[in-house]
């Protein structure tokens, strides 16, 4: 098991070790990431992906060179760019490793995550058409000036990377124990789920954000429904036999139970999930700023628009597949070790969430090393 | 079977969280010179690279500092700099060799942009550090293995050899077929090491247009 968790632990932080890099040109630098895809099963796809980007790239661009000419071209463009989005996302950067090792870590619901990833594209091709806004049109600055501008919102972008790790890592940790609930409290695992209902406790604690989970700190061991306090209320429907007997923390329910992870951090996750959002979307890529400023060069800012909110549909795409990959995978795993009704099952959770949270945190001190390292 | 079933899912998640190398967002036609002195040794390098029209684009913006709707070379020396400076760290993406032992280039001695119908074109000269006869086989090639920029050549004016003693001819044997295994091996350089080990400098020679020269 412990060989697992490190083998899971290194192929997360396997993307730290390689940095952002600078242009062979001093401008327009190039998306950076890791080059895990090459060595690993997949290379054969990766090839592939490659020679197809490439080839999307250069279309799209010889599609708006001819969109003054026919009106058709615009369509074309959009599905071309959308294309390019889709493959181009496989690429590094666009914040895939950091989305899904964030599915990993919240334990997002599967809907969740994808709003997320498509939300991540979306302000990833926002951010591209407000520098492109700001620089070329209102400020008419240099590609120099420009590539240094998105060098520097890659560094904030790397920054708020990290912070999230730390606040998903703290949450994880110190955070949960401080509230006493989660899916280990300690050495008197904390048992409950439906058919433990009949005790009373935490079920209600977890389904009404937490407030029966700091109740249960106060009385550690043992506890009435007396101290509960405020749930009392929510306790109508159950028989008053239950209601008023004590339940023992060592519940004999006979398995712990992980807590629904959309009702246990609904409040981080909105926050957090908004943080890691923008602080993969506030870096805008290369060739999102690239077609941008080609299409302003020849006045056709609004087909240049269209391809990259297309490029971010396409971009969405992809992340939302690979996040779905991510939590399918955990939940196989979590699945396989027990269906979430042993305390390995529970370690297997705690560990793809920590080795996420964590994974995130050094991938973002990586690249911002990287970044200011090559700056 | 438990270990199995998580290696299954540890292998699903490493496809999730895999990434590709770089796809090129700069496109060259690259013509090259070789120049020689008068003992028949290789002096230099020059390289003229076009650019594609969108990569142009981004790089001219701004440029045209007095508004005049053109691009003077003082408008654009800047700019050269900046590329010059810049692609040291890359080594030109050059790898010249005679024999097969590679040969040292200094800093450009002379370089500029030049802007026509809508493409920019970089000009620069490579000197070669001790200027080295070809003798029977030296090989030059002009390639990015992180596929940043992708180069191709402009045909039939792939090489020009100048000043170069009769006997001395130039050949041009275009990239493999990308051939995956290799491609993969050599991709899996990581996105930060710019220079590149000389086995693995050799390794990509397959993938770029090799151009030889020799003199008998």
């Amino acid at each position: 098991m412990k060989r697992a968790a490190a083998f899971l632990a290194a192929l997360l932080l396997a993307p730290s070790t390689s940095f952002a890099v600078s242009s062979p040109f001093g401008i327009a630098t190039p998306d950076g990431g890791g080059a895990l895809g090459w060595a690993g099963p997949f290379r054969g796809f990766f090839v592939w992906i490659a020679a197809e980007q490439s080839s999307f790239y250069r279309s799209l661009t010889g599609a708006l060179s001819e969109l003054s000419q026919s009106s058709h071209a615009a369509w074309f463009l959009i599905g071309l760019s959308f294309a390019y989005g889709v493959f181009h996302a496989v690429g590094p950067g666009h914040g895939k490793a950091v989305i899904a090792s964030y599915l990993l870590a919240t334990g997002d619901t599967l809907k969740r995550g994808i709003a997320i990833s498509f939300a991540s594209g979306f302000v990833q091709g926002l951010t591209a058409i407000v520098v492109v806004g700001i620089g070329t049109i209102l400020l008419k600055v240099t590609a120099v000036t420009m590539t240094r501008a998105t060098d520097a919102l890659e560094i904030a972008s790397f920054a708020m990377i990290a912070l999230c790790g730390v606040w998903l890592l703290w949450s994880k940790t110190v955070g949960r124990h401080e509230h006493g609930g989660g899916s280990t409290a300690g050495a008197g695992t904390h048992v409950h789920d439906a058919s433990c209902a009949i005790h009373g406790h935490g079920r209600l604690g977890l389904d009404r954000s937490g407030i029966g989970q700091r109740d249960m700190t106060a009385a550690p061991a043992r506890f009435s429904a007396a101290t509960l306090g405020q749930p009392r209320l929510a306790y109508s429907g159950f028989s008053a036999t239950s209601a008023t007997t004590s339940v023992d923390l060592s519940c004999d329910c006979g398995h712990a139970h992980i807590p629904d992870p959309a009702t246990l951090t609904m409040p981080l996750t909105f926050r957090s999930g908004l943080a890691a959002i923008f602080a993969v979307g506030i870096r805008p890529c290369s060739g999102a700023v690239i077609v941008l400023v080609f299409a302003l060069a020849q006045q056709l800012w609004w087909a240049g628009i269209l391809s990259v909110l297309a490029m971010s549909l396409g971009t969405g795409a992809t992340v939302s597949a690979l996040a779905i990959l991510a939590v399918k995978a955990k939940d196989i795993a979590v699945r396989f070790t027990g269906n979430g009704r042993s305390v390995l099952a529970n370690r297997v959770l705690r560990g793809f969430e920590l080795a996420a949270a964590g994974g995130i945190l050094l991938f973002g001190l990586a690249m911002l090393g990287g970044a200011l390292a090559s700056g | 079977m438990l270990r199995r079933r998580l290696l299954l899912a540890v292998a699903l998640l490493s496809a999730g969280m895999a990434t590709a190398s770089a796809h090129p967002h700069v496109f060259v036609d690259a013509r090259e010179e070789i120049v020689f002195d008068a003992t028949g040794k290789m002096t230099a390098i020059r390289h003229s690279w076009q650019f594609d029209e969108a990569f142009t684009a981004f790089a001219v913006q701004g440029l045209d500092a007095n508004g005049d709707g053109k691009l003077s070379d003082d408008e654009l020396q800047p700019l050269a700099k900046v590329n010059v400076d810049s692609l040291k760290e890359y080594r030109y993406f050059t790898n010249l060799k005679v024999g097969n032992k590679h040969v040292s280039v200094d800093f450009p001695s002379e370089y500029w942009l030049d802007f026509h119908g809508g493409r920019l074109t970089l000009f620069y000269t490579l000197p070669i550090r001790t200027p080295i006869a070809p003798g029977a086989h030296a090989t030059l090639e002009v390639f990015d293995p992180e596929y940043f920029v992708a180069f191709s050549f402009v045909k039939n004016h792939e090489i020009a050899l100048t000043g170069a003693p009769a006997g001395c001819k130039a050949s041009v044997r275009p990239p493999h077929e990308l051939d995956d295994a290799t491609m993969a091996q050599l991709a899996a350089i990581p996105a930060d090491q710019h220079d590149l080990p000389q086995e693995l400098a050799d390794a990509a020679s397959s993938l770029a247009t090799l151009i030889t020269i020799g003199c008998s």
